[in-house]
């Protein structure tokens, strides 16, 4: 049994501890940067498509879903899993983040879902380089995948590795993000499609977000003002 | 003879049993006997006591670094370096996450969030089901925190997680933060054995010092502790140089004295001899009585030696080079010197007893080893000297009778004239102190000296970590555990009480009749047909799959978990619960910023609730004992004086009386004056002002015939009493200070009225 996401209890208990993990000398977080930089978006507005395999321990058959989704910096994400249901997970920020139905049913993000969206996904699709270079432990791999190893306890305790890769072509650039447990568990995630966007504002990203999901309700809104559908 | 082979063998026995046990003679530094509370529940005290020991048991240290990995690394290596001390266990927080999740497992079908207990209540199997389903294509989602065969809806692992939501953003007590400049790691420590002496708390105490030390400096880091076992160290490290200060400097005044006066070892013999018998059999009269000898009782214990070197002074004195005196008391007909010894003894042992009416267990203590020390040494004197004035006694007088004789030629030309003035100077100091508004402090945090540093780190340490209001909670008292669970409920319910104010047992395990809804509630889950089997079906998991969560419910039915049984198995979770007989006692722990006035007016208005604030109880009561000791004051004077005029069948006799009271209110003035708030302590050394004070006069009075020489003995007597008490006054500790100054102040005042005003001036002479 290990102990995934769960150094929560130690609030309770009043005690932290620290672990282990390597100085980086500013040189080494530089490089990490530049890393992720390379295969991070550069852009705050964009749309895309996914597919997500997922292996849980227990059930024999792999979990697949696609879908669609929509970031904007100002605005915030839209994660649209269309099949093998359709439902969404709206994220504005930390505290104003939802699950989705298609007939605008909100219920409030909780545990693992919540702390990935809060602590990696968001973060990654924000591009934000600093935070991963002083989490992770950064390094490419022959291959020219990025890896990302944790350095923080929390993290330790339910992230083995995260496989980061990025491939471009003339037409298309996909990527790749391969997400490892400490069980073993595996959750690859493919992006593709991605669509970028010039405009800025939070006007001209909710009304993309409008022309992507016209046909769900309230979605864009919920992002917009998430204090108006108060589900708490 | 019989007395005296009586006492030699009652003298080897204290010796041997001291010697071949030195362990029983344990030195307690409980802070908490200032604590005049008297409690006599005695479930709520095992209750408190459980809490207490528990508290103790625990230290925190936090690092504090300008950057987040350095600081971190410094943590490890503090960590694995106080884990290497044998007395000492970092808190392993996967341990106790193992031990958490290992209790409260075969529980899981008792416990719900409340979003969950909706669902349940609104939603038909088949969309649970469905629910359960989608949450496993949810990113993240899918981990159990539990096997899938025992969790498979994972409604469980949801459970867990909902109850942290709030706490994951940051997830732990580590402050870094790529926006903020500095971070810190807090760690906390448990003693697997808590040191037993003061030496092996000493050690321990500059082990971990030594430890901060390398770390801080290796690292670059601030690393701060808190916890009562620093105050506790540092408390007995003050007590301990008081202690050394008192006891060395008394014994070699005494010394030096004996020697320089008598020139001879067999009166210095004699009174080492009643030092060592007063003081020893105080502290075995100590160790039977309350199986230890607290630290401040021998602080003031120390202080005894002045006192009981005064009966050996007194008896020499008396059989100065008169050869007939010696041969009466050889064949002990000597009554003048029986009568003055023996009023003596219980003049002091009615100012020393009287500690003992207060409710203080310190005082109370610190009667007890001075009565039973007092009496020992006075009996050995009054047994052994004999032997040793077989011998005329001589003693070097010049230097006495000429400090006395100045003293006399200074205060003593017109005994009526210093009378009148000491008596006016009195009168004013007490216009002064009942008119003055008198600075008085009855906060028991000002009774001892703590370090400035360790408070500071203290402060330092208690704003990045510490959650809870010192020395506020609230006590749920019930007979039925179901009966606290309703009392939280009551209290949550009431305006200007939040739940997050409060950290009880109903955070870690819902009420029994909760824990058998929640259980009733999942047969829509785990029941024949329920949302299980529609989820294992649609899944394709074959049937064994979900025949061990089925089980696993069928198994729970009716088996409610207690918080004991968690408390007993998490060693973190502190004792918040304790049942005695058929009362349940449990505390709910304050967090801090809370309001309490709302709090206290809420615990007010419930049954079986009490919002307990130790400190200002303790406050209040030390105020109140000071009151008390006042009156009490007074009560030792009338019976002092009904024994006086008894003693000498003249009520007149009462008057003297007047000298102990004039001294005391001039000490009391005067320390008030120079700054020092009044406290309980000043008011009991007072009772000491009255015993010594009717010490001098009685010898004085008893012994008229011979005042030169009796005047001899009581200057020595009091030079000997202002070095041992007088060292008190210089001591690092408020309370012993206290103490120390008013009996140095008090005495010397009671010296020179007894030698100038009792048994005749300057023209008396032998």
């Amino acid at each position: 049994m290990k102990k995934t996401y769960f150094t929560w209890l130690g609030l309770f208990c009043l005690l932290a501890v620290a672990d282990a993990s390597p100085v980086l000398a500013k040189d080494s977080k530089n490089t990490e940067e530049t890393l992720l930089s390379a295969i991070f978006p550069s852009r705050c507005n964009f749309s895309g498509h996914f597919s997500q395999r997922k292996a849980v321990e227990g059930v024999s058959v792999p979990l697949n879903s696609t879908g669609d989704f929509f970031y904007s910096c100002d605005l915030g994400l839209v994660w649209h899993t269309s099949k093998p249901f359709s439902e969404a997970v709206l994220y504005v920020n930390s505290t104003n983040n939802f699950k989705a139905e298609d007939d605008g049913t909100l219920t409030p993000l909780t545990g693992i879902t919540r702390y990935i969206m809060s602590n990696i996904f968001v973060r990654l699709l924000n591009g934000d380089t600093a935070y991963f270079a002083e989490e992770f432990s950064v390094t490419e791999a022959t291959d020219k995948t990025v890896r990302l190893h944790p350095e923080s306890g929390m993290l330790q305790k339910g992230l083995d590795v995260i496989h980061i890769s990025k491939t471009e072509d003339d037409s298309q650039t996909a990527v790749s993000i391969k997400v490892t447990d400490v069980k073993g568990q595996d959750t690859l995630v493919l992006i593709d499609h991605i669509q970028q966007y010039s405009f800025t504002g939070k006007r001209s990203a909710y009304e993309q977000c409008n022309n992507l999901y016209a046909d769900k309700t309230n979605w864009c809104q919920v992002l917009r003002s998430p204090s108006r559908f108060d589900v708490f | 003879m019989f007395a005296r082979l009586g006492l030699i063998l009652l003298l080897i026995g204290g010796t041997l049993y001291a010697t071949l046990y030195p362990q029983a003679i344990q030195i307690d530094t409980n802070i908490n006997e200032l604590n005049p509370e008297k409690n006599n529940d005695a479930g709520l005290l095992h209750a408190l006591n459980r809490l207490t020991a528990d508290v103790s048991q625990r230290f925190m240290i936090v690092v504090q670094g300008a950057d987040k990995r350095n600081t971190e690394r410094a943590a490890t290596a503090l960590q694995t370096a106080l884990n290497s001390l044998p007395h000492l266990t970092v808190i392993d927080s996967d341990r106790i996450l193992d031990d958490y999740l290992t209790v409260i497992t075969p529980y899981r079908f008792n416990v719900l969030s409340e979003s969950q207990r909706r669902a349940l209540e609104t939603k038909s199997a088949a969309q649970l089901a469905n629910a359960a389903q989608r949450k496993l294509y949810q990113l993240g989602e899918g981990v159990r925190l539990i096997p899938f065969e025992a969790d498979p809806l994972g409604w469980f692992s949801d459970y867990l997680l909902t109850m942290s939501d709030g706490m994951d953003t940051p997830a732990t007590n580590n402050q870094a933060d790529k926006t903020v400049t500095s971070s810190a790691v807090s760690i906390s420590v448990k003693f697997k054995e808590y040191p037993a002496g003061m030496a092996e708390q000493f050690r321990l105490y500059e082990q971990i010092n030594t430890i901060e030390q390398r770390v801080s400096q290796e690292f670059d880091v601030a690393v701060l502790h808190s916890g009562m076992f620093f105050f506790a160290v540092d408390s007995a490290q003050s007590a301990k140089a008081d202690i050394q200060l008192i006891a060395i400097g008394s014994i070699t005044g005494v010394l030096v004295l004996m020697l320089l006066v008598f020139r001879s070892l067999l009166p210095l013999l004699l009174s080492l001899g009643s030092i060592a018998a007063g003081v020893g059999f105080g502290i075995l009269a100590s160790v039977w009585l309350y199986g230890s000898v607290h630290i401040l009782t021998i602080v003031f214990g120390a202080s005894l030696i002045g006192i009981v070197v005064d009966y050996s002074l007194h008896y020499f004195y008396h059989f100065l080079a008169d050869k007939k005196v010696a041969e009466a008391a050889q064949k002990g007909r000597d009554n003048i010197l029986f009568r003055a010894m023996l009023l003596s003894m219980i003049t002091s042992l009615v100012g020393y007893g009287a500690l003992s009416l207060s409710d203080l267990a310190i005082l109370q203590k610190i009667a007890l080893f001075s009565c039973s020390g007092l009496f020992m040494a006075w009996l050995s004197v009054m047994l052994f000297g004999p032997w040793v004035v077989r011998r005329p006694i001589e003693a070097r007088q010049t230097v006495l009778k000429s400090m006395i004789h100045g003293c006399q030629r200074m205060f003593g030309r017109s005994p009526r004239g210093v009378g009148a003035a000491g008596g006016a100077i009195a009168a004013v100091c007490l216009v002064y102190l009942l008119a003055g508004k008198v600075e008085v402090n009855d906060d028991p945090r000002g009774f001892f000296h703590v370090s400035p540093a360790l408070l500071q780190q203290e402060k330092a340490v208690a704003a990045l970590t510490q959650v809870y209001e010192p020395g506020r909670y609230l006590l749920i008292r019930g007979q039925q555990p179901q009966q606290i669970f309703d009392a939280l409920d009551q209290l949550y319910a009431l305006p200007g009480v939040d739940r997050e104010m409060i950290t009880s047992t109903a955070q870690w395990v819902p009420s029994p009749q909760v824990q058998a809804r929640n259980y009733a509630l999942q047969a829509k889950l785990y029941a024949d047909g329920g949302a299980l089997d529609l989820f294992s079906s649609a899944l394709g998991l074959p049937k064994t799959t979900v025949a061990t969560a089925k089980a696993a419910y069928a198994d729970a039915a009716q088996k409610p978990l207690y918080f004991a049984t968690m408390a007993e198995h998490v060693a973190a979770i502190p004792p918040l619960w304790s049942a005695q007989d058929e009362d349940i006692y449990s505390f709910g722990l304050i967090r801090k910023n809370s309001d309490l006035t709302a709090l206290a007016a809420a615990a007010a208005a419930i049954p079986g609730v009490e919002y307990v604030n130790t400190l200002g109880n303790a406050t209040q009561a030390l105020k109140s004992q000071r009151e008390t000791g006042i009156i009490l004051l007074l009560v030792a004077y009338a019976l002092v004086g009904v024994l006086l005029s008894l003693w000498y069948r003249r009520a007149a006799a009462a008057l003297l009386l007047l000298i102990p009271a004039s001294a005391s209110l001039i000490a009391v003035a005067l320390v008030a004056v120079f700054g020092q708030a009044l406290t309980i302590f000043h008011i009991m050394a007072l009772f000491l002002v009255l015993g010594l004070g009717m010490d001098y006069i009685i010898f004085a009075r008893e012994m008229a015939a011979k005042p030169d020489t009796t005047h001899q003995a009581i200057l020595l007597s009091a030079i000997t009493s202002l070095l041992s008490f007088g060292l008190l006054a210089f001591s690092s500790m408020p309370v012993v200070q206290a103490f120390g100054s008013i009996i140095l102040i008090g005495n010397t005042i009671n010296f020179i009225a007894a030698v100038t005003l009792i048994g005749g001036g300057p023209k008396h002479k032998e």
